[in-house]
């Protein structure tokens, strides 16, 4: 035990003394959550297509009219939904809503045409994603020019039609674009540690010379390794300790269930170390490291929602996010959060998670002790 | 015996790095792994280390066996690293310290161990700077003191001069002279320069393409080619001069590579004359000639048939 915190203590000692690497670790991702929140915001105000499923429960001429012309809309994407039956409950929303696949889902309710028909002015459903609710007005926005596009042909008083948000959580409040941000990109530079890990065994191997002397004491390889991965994952928590806090503070980011968050990014810190673990394995030139984990954290954040909301990607990017541990952290913050989600509600993620670490630690593992 | 190698062969791939090499080091011994590069010398000392696996054959350390017993042979050996072994960010105090705790060294223990090692080291005063601001000659220094911090019994050494100013090279071989006297700890060392092998070593292991040549006391060695070698540079008829030199001359050692002659001679005075003579009677050009103290480089040069820096 004594050998393991001295290999830690060592190793957090070590990036202590080398600022760059703090500045890649917190420097870095601030000033990016301060950067990218003010231009993301410009894009979503912006010309932005947003995607919303539309279920029509009335199936008249009207409806239809109205769907068409929101599909003739440049700021919509449209996922028609086929009715089943004359209600629409809350869970088949939130399946559309599909953690952050579309912004909402737009329920035209049965009678909605022959009451615009008759002069009335009949209540519009429309479910939003609480996560992406301060986008939520442009989901009004468009909607309503999109009836007054089919207004223009079939005549009825558009303007009189009332569109009803209704955040699908109770007491969940609205978050802001660095609720996006913060965590996102937290996410996406938390994967940095997977490089110093890998780094700091390229070092110690190559340039350092360290490592067969490490080696050949009395204490075992996997305590050295161990040490190693400790010291990164107390940097992991540091980092998003600090910016998490950063958020909070600053940006008035909410927590919502903080010890359930706690959880859930402690396991996900366990993805970024295994596979720092896989890298240090595969990866034994420098360069070639660099550009590696360049482009795995871009590629990691652009796909699992940390640097684009998910809704606002294409479908296939979207069936391809779920394959990356960026999209499970993301979904499960968001959840706890903003939608107002519990542990339980979050299972799913943790699985998904640690079942994402135990397989890169495996093989990185095994590859490990072959290569070193 | 503190070191055993018994048979050991390691392949790399299709290259044959070790074949069948055997060799013992008794206890307090000065000995060196000899050889030119590629030889074998570092995969030789990464065995001993327990930080490459032989691919057959035993070797043993105190007679502990290096596979089977890797964490008691860990503790009794010291490594110095052919590329210095350091954390530069961390000042020589830091370091000794962390590398002593590897080795189990807590409290006053491993204070008085770090003292005696930067005293050794000569880095006292500059105990307290970061290792990146040392010279190179510093930095090999603190690389062998890190390597005496938990007193080994055995002290590996791989190549620790080289790339090292000729000075710096003196005081190292001085140093690890005196570690030896003082301490009784065996030094098991590889090196391409003979000057160092005769100046430090008891005994020595001249070693080529992963082969044991030889493996005696320096003394003998350079005995085996009597008191004087004469080198002869020929330009023509060298293979006629050396017929007429076997059986003439009373050589010890004749060789021939590339026109360089080479005769290992008890008396110069003599043998100089007879085989300017020889040269003479058989129409041989010598171009150039020398009369020089038999050294490890001669050895090698004549079990070898060429040169140890070739």
């Amino acid at each position: 035990m004594l050998n393991l915190w001295n290999v830690t203590q060592k190793d957090l000692r070590l990036l202590y003394r080398d600022p760059l690497a703090l500045v890649l670790l917190i420097i870095m991702p601030l000033a990016l959550i301060v950067l990218l929140s003010t231009a993301f915001s410009n894009v979503l105000t912006g010309s932005t297509r947003i995607r919303i499923a539309v279920v029509d429960l009335d199936q008249s001429q009207t409806s239809g009219a109205v769907i068409n012309g929101m599909i003739a809309s440049d700021s919509l994407v449209i996922d028609r939904v086929p009715a089943k039956g004359s209600a629409f409950s809350r869970a088949q929303a939130a399946a559309l809503l599909g953690g952050g696949e579309r912004l909402a889902v737009l329920v035209i309710p049965a009678g909605f045409g022959e009451a615009l028909a008759g002069g009335s002015h009949p209540a519009l459903t429309y479910y939003a994603d609480p996560a992406q609710a301060r986008n939520g007005h442009l989901v009004a926005q468009a909607i309503q020019a999109a009836f007054q596009a089919a207004g223009a042909n079939n005549a009825p008083a558009v303007s009189a039609v009332n569109v009803d948000e209704q955040p699908l959580v109770r007491g969940a409040s609205l978050p802001s674009v660095f609720e996006q941000t913060v965590p996102g990109f937290t996410f996406m530079f938390v994967f940095w540690l997977a490089g110093l890990i890998a780094f700091s065994v390229f070092a110690e191997r190559r340039v350092y010379g360290t490592w067969h002397r490490n080696y050949i004491s009395p204490v075992s390889p996997v305590t050295i390794v161990s040490g190693k991965l400790i010291a990164a994952y107390v940097i992991g928590c540091a980092q998003v300790l600090a910016l998490f806090v950063l958020g909070w503070l600053v940006y008035g980011m909410q927590l919502g269930d903080a010890p359930a968050i706690a959880l859930v990014i402690g396991c996900f810190l366990l993805v970024p170390l295994a596979f720092g673990l896989c890298v240090a394995a595969f990866i034994q030139n420098q360069q070639v490291l660099g550009q590696f984990m360049n482009l795995t954290v871009v590629l990691l954040g652009a796909l699992g929602g940390s640097m684009v909301p998910i809704f606002l990607l294409p479908g296939w990017m979207r069936a391809i996010a779920r394959f990356t541990p960026t999209y499970w952290v993301m979904t499960a913050a968001q959840d706890l959060m903003f939608r107002g989600a519990n542990l339980r509600d979050v299972t799913t993620n943790l699985v998904v998670l640690v079942a994402f670490a135990f397989a890169l630690f495996v093989v990185g593992a095994a590859k490990f002790r072959t290569a070193t | 015996m503190i070191l055993e190698l018994d048979s050991v062969s390691k392949r790399y791939g299709k290259v044959e790095a070790m074949k069948e090499f055997s060799l013992s080091v008794s206890e307090g011994e000065r000995f060196a792994i000899l050889g030119p590069n590629g030889a074998g010398k570092t995969t030789s000392i990464s065995m001993i280390a327990t930080l490459l696996r032989p691919d057959s054959g035993s070797i043993r350390v105190s007679g502990h066996d290096v596979q089977k017993e890797r964490k008691r042979v860990r503790g009794l050996i010291g490594l110095g690293p052919q590329d210095v072994g350091l954390y530069p960010s961390f000042s020589a105090i830091e370091n000794l310290k962390y590398f002593g705790h590897l080795h189990g060294l807590r409290g006053a223990e491993l204070e008085r161990r770090i003292g005696e090692v930067l005293e050794i080291a000569g880095l006292v005063d500059e105990a307290k700077k970061r290792v990146l601001q040392y010279s190179g000659r510093m930095r090999r220094r603190l690389n062998l003191a890190v390597g005496l911090l938990h007193r080994p019994a055995l002290l590996l050494l791989d190549e620790p001069t080289a790339g090292v100013d000729p000075q710096s090279r003196n005081r190292i071989i001085e140093d690890l002279r005196a570690i030896n006297q003082s301490t009784g700890m065996t030094i098991v060392y590889t090196t391409h320069y003979m000057e160092e092998v005769e100046t430090l070593c008891d005994r020595v292991a001249i070693i080529d393409h992963g082969e044991l040549v030889v493996c005696d006391r320096v003394a003998n060695l350079l005995r085996s080619l009597g008191t004087a070698v004469i080198l002869a540079r020929v330009t023509a008829g060298s293979e006629r001069l050396v017929d007429a030199i076997r059986g003439q001359i009373g050589a010890r050692q004749l060789s021939a590579s590339d026109g360089l002659l080479q005769l290992g001679v008890d008396n110069a005075r003599d043998a100089l004359p007879e085989l300017l003579r020889l040269a003479d009677c058989v129409g041989a050009t010598v171009e150039d000639i020398q009369v020089r103290k038999p050294s490890l480089e001669q050895v090698f040069l004549s079990l070898t048939g060429r040169g140890l820096r070739d």
